[in-house]
């Protein structure tokens, strides 16, 4: 990871818990304003991509994953931004079945790494734990909405602490020279 | 490839190619010094940063890949490790797919005989630099020396050819991304890096996703390259590496001054035939180093004792010389050698109309521009093409006319 990679890693991170300390003191429009950086950020990134694999990827054996990624990163972005005006009951499930998602791959991913006696499993099995954890907590109060914003805003609390640790992390990886 | 081929095989090509025990020692430890000599190596010698030709772990690392830092990465790695084959290469696809498909490395191009050329009568260390360049034309061929996921991406799809006719066996090859294990050449076990879906992450420069395996001389195998369109290709080290030594023996040679004329397809076979059989056994031999073996023949070769390469062995050398006197050492001559390779080779790319390794400055076009950098990287030489300028500007000039 680069030093400007590190920093804007702090930075973000720093955010993050800004913005899960907001949630967790009851502000109004933390959803849609969380709901609306998601979608963005989800649409941006699928078009980067769809950029992507229309100049490069295309030509590239196995380049359709790419593409594939795109489209539904483009997808989910463009959901998001619908739910910007349901109720925040539908949001904290929704916030919550993304996190549960996201959770479930970091596991996966966890599993592969140990499979290939890559070091990196520890943090992305225990972030991919924290995350599905936290996504079933929300799912079993979202009858109790103000539960459930403390269990996100923990959640979103977490992410950014360890986005903080990654960033400081002695970078280990299997470079061939 | 690895200090086996790079310092042992590369002392017994110069032997063969006629060069005396101590000159051989000095193509092969300037061949294998390609691999050592990064900023940080010359940082801590007092050596221009600019004359690295590799970059270490944690330098790529903290390698940035902006444009700049991409242009920084390419220069070192397409000039010293993977030599583009074809600058103008046709191929279906945009600009910027074309550019990296460009870069693709491989042997026996008009690259190569320019890197010979270029070391032509620039001494020992300049010969050394243009042996790492063309071995590794050979074993790095089908990946390029600029991060690109789009070509040096390979797949599940990965076998290892063991035996050979009836008893040939294909088997696949179990990747991992262990830092601490070794290759296990017995079970096909071996570490690549880790799959980066960033087009420029750095995991994705050269051939860290087929691991060390062009490294080594006994491996054949067959894969998908990401950029061959579902194609097989199937390389055969072995065979690669003895056409490597002996287009070693006709570069040196020709450097020299025993051939005339050095082509991309040289290979100086009669040299090496009585050794062939003997070669062909060190390279086939399933072994993660081979240097025991190269050691062994070189001794044979030479009557001499092959003395393991030592990092220091010139550092206090170079260090302790007075500024004027460090050209004339030997890691001042390597070093100018070095960057002289370097300038060729992204002028080349540049003039093929390719940014990736950045803007170069064609000095006779220019009228001149940047030829103080040029003083600085090539001394003397440039110094006096610097003043054959400044004697063709003041004429064009005319009287009272004109500065460079």
């Amino acid at each position: 990871m680069t030093k400007l990679r590190r920093i804007g890693n702090v930075i973000l991170g720093l955010f993050i818990i800004a913005f899960g300390l907001l949630v967790a003191t009851g502000w109004d429009s933390a959803y849609t304003f969380i709901i609306h950086v998601l979608g963005f950020s989800l649409i941006l990134g699928g078009i980067r991509l769809l950029v992507y694999y229309v100049t490069m990827a295309r030509h590239m054996v196995d380049g359709r994953a790419i593409l594939y990624r795109a489209v539904i990163m483009l997808d989910i972005g463009i959901f998001s931004l619908s739910l910007a005006r349901v109720p925040a009951i539908f949001l904290v499930a929704y916030l919550a079945g993304l996190h549960g998602f996201t959770g479930i791959i970091d596991i996966l991913r966890a599993r592969e790494a140990i499979t290939m006696q890559a070091p990196n499993w520890k943090l992305n099995m225990a972030g991919g734990i924290v995350n599905v954890i936290m996504a079933v907590l929300c799912l079993i109060f979202i009858k109790e909405p103000a539960v459930a914003v403390e269990i996100y805003a923990a959640g979103l609390v977490y992410s950014g602490v360890i986005r903080i640790i990654r960033a400081f992390r002695r970078t280990q990886s299997v470079y061939i020279q | 490839m690895q200090e086996d081929f790079h310092y042992y095989a590369t002392y017994c090509a110069a032997f063969l190619a006629g060069h005396t025990h101590e000159e051989s020692l000095e193509i092969c430890y300037s061949a294998q010094l390609v691999d050592l000599c990064s900023r940080s190596f010359l940082r801590r010698i007092g050596g221009p940063l600019t004359a690295a030709t590799t970059q270490l772990q944690l330098e790529l690392m903290d390698a940035r890949t902006d444009m700049i830092g991409l242009q920084d990465i390419t220069r070192i790695w397409a000039s010293f490790h993977f030599l583009p084959r074809d600058l103008y290469a046709e191929v279906r696809g945009g600009k910027r797919y074309r550019n990296k498909y460009r870069l693709i490395c491989g042997p026996c191009g008009s690259l190569a005989a320019d890197t010979v050329e270029t070391a032509k009568g620039k001494g020992l260390p300049a010969a050394g630099i243009a042996m790492h360049v063309l071995a590794d034309t050979w074993a790095h061929q089908y990946f390029a020396g600029t991060p690109s996921l789009v070509i040096n991406n390979t797949y599940t799809h990965f076998y290892e050819i063991l035996g050979e006719g009836p008893d040939r066996t294909d088997r696949q090859i179990s990747f991992r991304h262990s830092v601490t294990l070794p290759d296990d050449p017995e079970e096909s076990k071996y570490t690549n890096s880790v799959y980066q879906s960033s087009e420029n992450h750095v995991m994705n420069l050269g051939h860290g996703r087929a691991g060390h395996l062009p490294d080594y001389s006994f491996a054949r195998y067959r894969y998908l390259p990401a950029w061959g369109g579902y194609r097989e290709l199937v390389k055969d080290n072995p065979s690669d590496y003895m056409h490597a030594f002996c287009q070693m023996v006709a570069a040196l040679r020709y450097l020299k001054g025993d051939l005339p004329a050095f082509a991309p397809d040289s290979f100086d076979e009669d040299t090496v035939k009585p050794y062939e059989e003997r070669i062909r056994t060190i390279l086939t031999r399933r072994q993660l180093s081979a240097s025991e073996d190269w050691k062994a023949l070189g001794e044979e070769l030479s009557g001499r004792p092959v003395e393991a390469f030592d990092p220091e062995k010139y550092q206090e050398e170079y260090r302790s010389a007075p500024e004027e006197e460090k050209a004339g050492t030997f890691l001042g001559r390597f070093i100018q050698a070095a960057m002289t390779q370097k300038s060729m080779v992204t002028n080349r790319i540049y003039a093929s109309g390719n940014m990736l390794a950045g803007v170069s400055v064609d000095l006779r076009e220019k009228g001149g521009k940047g030829l103080q950098d040029l003083a600085d990287l090539t001394g003397q030489a440039a110094e006096s093409a610097l003043e054959d300028l400044a004697t063709q500007v003041a004429d064009t000039a005319g009287p009272g006319g004109g500065k460079a």
